[in-house]
């Protein structure tokens, strides 16, 4: 029971009023930024839109493409993501070099 | 301007039956390369030229897989390229887009990676990419004006608790066993020192007006949250909050509601 | 979260009728709206991808509405599959039109291509065979595009790789059939003429000579990559990943020579360069044009207004 408070009306309201108070006094980050969109870092829009169209072809080549076979999830070589930053692509080199262009 | 010749529509009666089966054999190689080139495409009669044919299979899947870099970049860091490229290659061959909007491709990607073997254990890869999807949607989400604090105040003391509150489009909300969030600003800053993986994290993405922002709450405010946003009252989502999590105040549960600008002004809801 | 959720869901802006100027333009690229909407950057006009400003709000509505209010905009689709043996995707065809009624562009084309099959999205212009068939296939798809949307519609030529066995026309009588069956526009892409003239061994000139130029509403240029196919022989890629190269330009003077000046739009797409480097390429296709860039006043006189709609 002690940890299980009534909420009523007033205690409500009264969080509301507080609330209120506490968040003119924290300033988020965003709240300078009212409908100004020309303000953005360089880079960022690309980075935040996801992935775009294209009517162009390539001329990067994915030497793999033509080789690959869909059949890879079931199976049991791991792919060891290092989250440590120490070397996020150990344990996958020796893999991909079955990869190489035919 | 617009005056289709009068023998159009008998034109059409006639079924492009032929070219069905052309497009059908075109497209099933383009995906699979142990499927033959398609007889007849090439350069002349009679020849193949299976380096032309693969412009076609090199365009589409190096612009899928580009697509899956742009909208997963923190996937793509964390991973490493090579990494990426493997694990992207083998969604867009199992499940290719459908719609031409690409900035809808990859939904499917959070639960392929944690059905992919070879990434079996890291499954907070999967996290990472919904936290990514969350953030696309958010910023293509529909405008609207997000809820002030003085139009909360306005609102009759009487009639706080029986306030149903609607989220704002672009709000989404994410509850991780991961460091989801660090882990989603791989994108701007990566490696993370010191990051502990088994440390759990709530991400809240809001979009107030045309930028995109990542907000870290605590667990008892993201059930707060996500309880209000389910479409219960505010007094009900502060009563089971409560209950839930000990810990629960209710003044800042609300002052970071309106802070990161989760809910749509009571003028339009 | 279905397609149709993320379909535009702003209301019609009030615009001004502002036509394509017979003068240079270029594609809109999102790294450099910034500069332009701050610049106030003299251009001709806009081109944007349909399939960009789809969703349903946010900066990419934002920011094609202030270009909009300042410079001459054309819709480019790269995603109807017109080219398709399979109907168009309706839902596609409701979002376009939206666009279409949302900003008002003064053209709007799309490419004689096909990328859906059996639901799929291939992400890439695939070729046409060209044959009776095919060409009744793509009129009614042309002809139900613009039906749909109230408006004519411009078909852009294609770059390909291959050749169909079946195809029985040449490409530029298709153009010119489908243009006269459909009643659409051609956007004639001189790039791609370049890029499939020199795939499969035709003289671009001649081409140029036997197109239906008087149908030719505007004009695409971009630069392409240089491979080798199997016997050697040169495979070019349409990669819009450079600048336009001196033979393009050269096809585009000869073509401009018979037509007279047209809207000219500059395809950078991928690497996309700085914006001093793309106004440089547009400002080339400007001299081809007999258009001194330098001293020519911006094309609109209400980009005094963008101040205020920041202010808004």
């Amino acid at each position: 029971m002690s940890n299980k408070k009534m909420t009523s009306a007033a205690i409500v309201a009264g969080a509301i009023s507080a609330a209120v108070t506490m968040a003119a006094m924290t300033t988020p980050a965003h709240a300078a930024k009212i409908k100004c969109f020309g303000v953005s870092l360089a880079g960022q829009n690309d980075c935040a839109a996801g992935a775009g169209t294209t009517c162009a072809g390539t001329s990067k080549v994915d030497y793999q493409g033509n080789a690959w076979k869909y059949v890879e999830a079931n199976s049991c070589d791991e792919i060891v993501i290092k989250v440590d930053g120490q070397d996020d692509r150990m344990g996958a080199a020796e893999e991909l070099t079955r990869d190489i262009p035919s | 301007m617009m005056k289709p010749s009068e023998n159009l529509k008998a034109d059409i009666e006639d079924n492009a039956f032929q070219y069905a089966l052309r497009n059908e054999t075109f497209a099933a190689a383009l995906l699979d390369p142990d499927i033959d080139i398609p007889a007849g495409v090439g350069k002349a009669k009679n020849n193949q030229a299976p380096k032309r044919f693969s412009v076609y299979r090199n365009n589409v899947v190096v612009s899928l897989m580009d697509a899956m870099a742009s909208s997963f970049p923190s996937l793509l860091t964390i991973m490493g390229e090579e990494n990426f490229k493997r694990v992207s290659r083998n969604f867009i061959l199992n499940h290719p887009p459908s719609s031409p909007m690409m900035q809808q491709f990859g939904r499917a990607f959070p639960e392929f990676l944690l059905g992919f073997k070879p990434l079996a254990k890291s499954p907070f890869l999967a996290d990472v990419a919904k936290a990514e999807l969350s953030w696309i949607n958010a910023y293509h989400a529909q405008d609207a004006a997000i809820i002030t604090p003085e139009e909360l105040q306005s609102v009759n003391p009487e009639k706080v608790m029986d306030l149903v509150l609607t989220p704002h489009p672009a709000f989404h909300i994410l509850t991780s066993p991961y460091p989801v969030i660090d882990l989603f600003h791989a994108r701007t800053e990566w490696p993370k020192p010191g990051l502990d993986i088994g440390q759990a994290q709530t991400l809240v993405i809001t979009r107030p007006y045309f930028e995109c922002f990542a907000n870290e709450v605590d667990e008892s405010i993201g059930c707060f949250l996500s309880l209000l946003a389910s479409g219960i009252s505010l007094g009900e989502a502060i009563s089971k909050t409560s209950e839930i999590h000990a810990d629960f105040d209710a003044t800042t549960g609300i002052a970071s509601m309106l802070q990161i600008g989760c809910f749509k002004s009571l003028e339009t809801a | 979260m279905t397609d149709t959720v993320l379909s535009a869901n702003l209301p019609p802006f009030s615009f001004d009728p502002l036509p394509l100027p017979a003068r240079a333009g270029v594609g809109l690229k999102a790294s450099h709206i910034d500069e332009i909407l701050s610049r106030k950057a003299e251009m001709g006009f806009f081109e944007v991808h349909a399939e960009n400003y789809m969703g349903a709000g946010g900066l990419p509505h934002a920011q094609l509405r202030a270009i909009r209010e300042n410079y001459p905009l054309s819709l480019h689709g790269v995603g109807m599959s017109i080219g398709s043996a399979g109907k168009l995707n309706s839902s596609h065809l409701a979002r376009f039109k939206r666009l279409v009624e949302i900003y008002q562009p003064a053209m709007i084309s799309e490419h004689l291509a096909w990328s859906t099959h059996d639901d799929v999205f291939y992400n890439d212009l695939l070729p046409v065979p060209y044959t009776g068939e095919t060409l009744a296939q793509v009129v009614t798809h042309i002809d139900e595009m613009q039906t749909y949307i109230g408006k004519q519609i411009l078909i852009e030529n294609p770059s390909t790789y291959v050749t169909f066995e079946e195809s029985d026309w040449s490409e530029f009588d298709f153009m010119a059939e489908l243009a006269k069956r459909s009643g659409c526009g051609l956007l004639f892409d001189v790039n791609n003429v370049f890029v499939s003239a020199t795939n499969h061994k035709y003289s671009p000139r001649e081409y140029i000579d036997a197109y239906p130029l008087h149908l030719v509403r505007e004009i695409h240029l971009a630069g392409h990559a240089e491979e080798q196919d199997d016997d050697g022989d040169p495979l070019l890629i349409d990669a819009h990943d450079r600048e336009v190269c001196d033979s393009v330009w050269d096809l585009y003077r000869y073509t401009i020579a018979k037509t007279g000046s047209l809207p000219s739009l500059v395809e950078w797409d991928n690497d996309v360069p700085s914006w001093e480097v793309l106004t440089d390429e547009a400002r080339k296709a400007n001299a081809i044009l007999g258009i001194n860039s330098s001293v020519i006043p911006t094309p609109t006189s209400s980009l005094g207004h963008a101040d205020d709609r920041h202010a808004t």
